[in-house]
C-alpha cells in the first residue's frame, strides 16, 4: 500500500528533522561551546569542566527536553481537539485550558508565592488546567456535544482571561505586572530539570489518554449520529479529548507559559500530508509540533541572544502570517 | 427472530411528544418503508430504535436481544444507521470513507482484515462509487457523497440496517439501484428499514409500508393497503394517482395539493 508507505516515511521524516532540532538545541547557545566538548560533558561529565557540564546538564539539557515535549502536547492536543470538535480552527486555547493554567500561574505571580516557593507558580498552573476541565464538564453537562464543550469552553476562556486582567490591574506595582506580562508571552529559557520532572509526568498521561481517541476521532469525521451508531462511545471520547488536553497542555502552560498557534497551525499544516485521516494526524502533529516549537526556540536564541526574545511571540509571529496564507488557500479551494 | 422489535416506543424531546406507544419489527427478509409527512417522527423512531435518542417508555430488541444490554459494539455488528444529515468533516479518500464501515470489527490500529477489505469493494460497488475510491470524499457532488455514505453504510454488513431518506439527493438511476440493493440484501435475509419521500419507491420496492403521523403509526401493510388515495389525501393533503394496471405492480404519482 503506498498510502502507508507515504505514512510511515512522512513520520520518519518528522522525526528526524525533531531529532535533528532537539540536538541544535543542545549545541547552540551563547555559551559558545565546541561540539565535541559539549557532548563529552553532556554524556561522561568530567572534571575539570565543570562549568561546561552545568550548561550542558542543567541548561541546555532541560530546555531542549521541554521544548520537544511542549511542541508535541501542543501539536497533539491540537489534532485531537481539531478531530473532536470538527472544526479546523480548534486549538487548545478553545476549551480554556490555556487560559485557566496562565490565570492560575498569574495568582502564583501576584500573590507572591512563586517568589517563596519557585514550583508554586507550576503547580498552581496545572490547578487551573484541571479546574477548568471540571467547570467546562459541568457547563457542558453528561451528555453535550462538541458544540456545547466549545461554548463552555469559550465561557471559561472569557472568564479566566477577564480574571488575569483584573490581577493586572491590581497589580502591587509595575514590576509585578510586568512579571506576568513577560511569563505569558511564554518561554524556555532558564528552565530547570525540576520543571522537566515536574510536567513530564502530567504530559505522558495527557499524551496516552489522547492517542486513545484516535480511533473514535475517525469515525466522528461522519459526524456524531454515525460515530456512536459505529460503536464509538462519544461520552469517552470527549473525556479523552478534553482531561488529555488538560493535562499535557495544562502541564506545557505552567513550564513555558501561554505558547499559542502551535496547536492550530501544525494540524492544519500536516493534515493533507496524512490523506486527512484524523487519527494519523495525531502522531504526525505530535512530531510536528515539537520540530515547529524547537526551532522556534533555537530563533530565539538565535536571532537576539541579548534581548531575552519570548518564545510565545516568535510562534505568534510565524503562526500569523501563516494562517493568513491558510485562509487564503482555503478560500481558492471553495470558490 | 425478528432483526428489530420494538414495542410501545414513546420519546418526548424537550416538551414535545414526538412519539406515541410506536411499536414495529422488522423480519429477516424485508424492505420496510418507512412514510409520513415532514416531523411525523420517523428520524425520532429510527434514532431511538438505535439508542441515540431517549425514550420515555417502550422497549426495543435488536436481533432478539434487549438494546438496553448490548454495548456499543455489539449493537454496531447487528444494526448499521445511515443518518439524514451527510457530514464529511474532512477531505479523506472515498476508499477510506468507506471503511469507517468496518469500524465495529476491527481492534486497535490492525490492518484491515481480507474480509473488511471485501466488504468495501463489494460495497462500493453496490452504489457505483469505485471509480471515484481515491478521491477526497469532500470533492464530491452532492449525490456522489450520498453513495459513498451509503456504501459506508453497507460496508458495515449488518443484519439490518436502517437508513433515513436513503434516495434523496440521488439521480432516478441511482434511486433505483439502491432499491435494488435492499432488494437483494432482503434476498440474502438481511433487513432494511428506509424512511422514503418518494411515494413511488415505496409503492414499488417495499415489501411493507408503515405510515406514521403526528408520532403515531397511522396504518402499516402491502403498499397496496396502505397507498390508497384516501389516506395519502388524509395525511399528506394530496391527490395521488394510484395505479396497479399497468402490469408494473403498485404506481402512486402525486399530482397536486387537495383543495380543503
Amino acid at each position: 500500500m503506498t498510502e502507508d508507505r507515504r505514512f510511515a516515511l512522512l513520520l520518519t521524516g518528522l522525526s528526524l528533522v525533531t531529532l535533528g532540532l532537539f540536538a541544535a538545541s543542545l549545541l547552540i547557545g551563547p555559551a559558545g561551546l565546541r561540539i565535541g566538548e559539549s557532548l563529552n560533558a553532556l554524556l561522561f561529565g568530567g572534571a575539570g569542566h565543570e562549568a561546561t557540564v552545568l550548561v550542558m546538564r542543567e541548561i541546555r539539557l532541560p530546555r531542549a527536553i521541554l521544548g520537544l515535549m511542549v511542541g508535541a502536547s501542543l501539536g497533539l492536543s491540537g489534532a485531537v481537539l481539531q478531530g473532536y470538535l470538527r472544526n479546523p480552527l480548534a486549538e487548545p486555547g478553545l476549551i480554556g485550558i490555556s487560559g485557566s493554567a496562565s490565570l492560575g500561574a498569574v495568582l502564583a505571580i501576584y500573590t507572591g508565592m512563586a517568589a517563596a516557593l519557585p514550583l508554586a507558580l507550576p503547580l498552581m498552573a496545572l490547578a487551573g488546567a484541571l479546574l477548568a476541565v471540571l467547570v467546562v464538564f459541568a457547563i457542558a453537562g453528561r451528555r453535550g456535544g462538541s458544540l456545547t464543550v466549545i461554548l463552555a469552553g469559550i465561557a471559561v476562556s472569557s472568564l479566566a482571561g477577564a480574571l488575569v486582567s483584573l490581577a493586572l490591574n491590581l497589580s502591587p506595582n509595575p514590576f509585578a505586572a510586568l512579571e506576568i506580562v513577560f511569563w505569558m508571552l511564554g518561554s524556555l529559557a532558564d528552565r530547570s530539570m525540576q520543571h522537566v520532572g515536574l510536567a513530564a509526568p502530567f504530559m505522558l498521561v495527557g499524551w496516552l489518554l489522547l492517542a486513545g481517541a484516535g480511533r473514535g476521532l475517525d469515525a466522528l469525521t461522519l459526524g456524531e449520529d454515525a460515530a456512536a451508531a459505529l460503536g464509538v462511545r462519544l461520552g469517552r471520547v470527549r473525556l479523552l479529548a478534553v482531561v488529555g488536553t488538560a493535562l499535557a497542555v495544562g502541564a506545557a502552560t505552567a513550564v513555558a507559559g501561554a505558547i499559542g498557534f502551535v496547536g492550530l497551525v501544525v494540524p492544519h499544516l500536516l493534515r493533507p500530508l496524512v490523506g486527512a485521516q484524523p487519527s494519523r494526524l495525531l502522531p504526525a502533529s505530535a512530531l510536528g509540533g515539537a520540530a515547529l516549537l524547537l526551532a522556534s526556540d533555537l530563533a530565539v536564541r538565535l536571532i537576539a541572544p541579548d534581548r531575552d526574545l519570548k518564545l510565545g511571540v516568535v510562534t505568534a509571529l510565524v503562526g500569523a502570517p501563516f494562517f493568513v496564507w491558510l485562509v487564503l488557500k482555503t478560500r481558492r479551494e471553495t470558490l | 427472530m425478528s432483526l428489530l422489535d420494538v414495542q410501545n416506543l414513546s420519546v418526548r424531546l424537550g416538551r414535545t411528544d414526538v412519539l406515541h406507544s410506536v411499536s414495529i419489527t422488522i423480519a429477516p427478509g424485508e424492505v420496510v418503508g418507512l412514510i409520513g409527512p415532514n416531523g411525523a417522527g420517523k428520524t425520532t423512531l429510527m434514532r431511538a430504535a438505535l439508542g441515540l435518542a431517549p425514550r420515555t417508555g417502550g422497549d426495543v430488541a435488536i436481533s432478539g436481544e434487549a438494546l438496553d444490554s448490548l454495548t456499543p459494539g455489539e449493537r454496531a455488528r447487528r444494526v448499521a444507521w445511515l443518518p439524514q444529515e451527510r457530514e464529511i468533516a474532512w477531505p479523506i479518500a472515498v476508499r477510506r470513507l468507506v471503511a469507517l464501515g468496518r469500524a465495529p470489527y476491527r481492534t486497535g490500529f490492525e490492518a484491515l482484515s481480507a474480509e473488511d477489505q471485501r466488504a468495501i469493494m463489494q460495497a462500493m460497488e453496490q452504489t457505483g462509487v469505485t471509480h471515484l475510491a481515491d478521491r477526497p470524499a469532500t470533492a464530491l457532488s452532492g449525490g456522489e457523497r450520498a453513495r459513498v455514505l451509503i456504501a459506508r453504510a453497507l460496508a458495515q454488513a449488518a443484519p439490518l440496517l436502517l437508513a433515513d431518506e436513503p434516495t434523496a439527493g440521488l439521480d432516478p438511476g441511482h434511486q433505483i439501484d439502491l432499491m435494488q440493493t435492499f432488494r437483494g440484501m432482503a434476498g440474502n435475509g438481511q433487513g432494511v428499514l428506509a424512511s422514503l419521500h418518494d411515494l413511488g419507491l415505496a409503492a414499488r420496492w417495499c415489501d411493507r409500508v408503515v405510515l406514521l403521523y403526528a408520532g403515531r403509526i397511522v396504518v402499516e401493510g402491502a403498499p397496496s393497503e396502505v397507498l390508497t388515495p384516501d389516506r395519502l389525501r388524509a395525511v399528506y393533503g394530496i391527490e395521488a394517482l394510484v395505479r396497479t394496471d399497468d402490469g408494473q405492480g403498485l404506481t402512486v404519482l402525486p399530482v397536486g395539493r387537495s383543495g380543503v
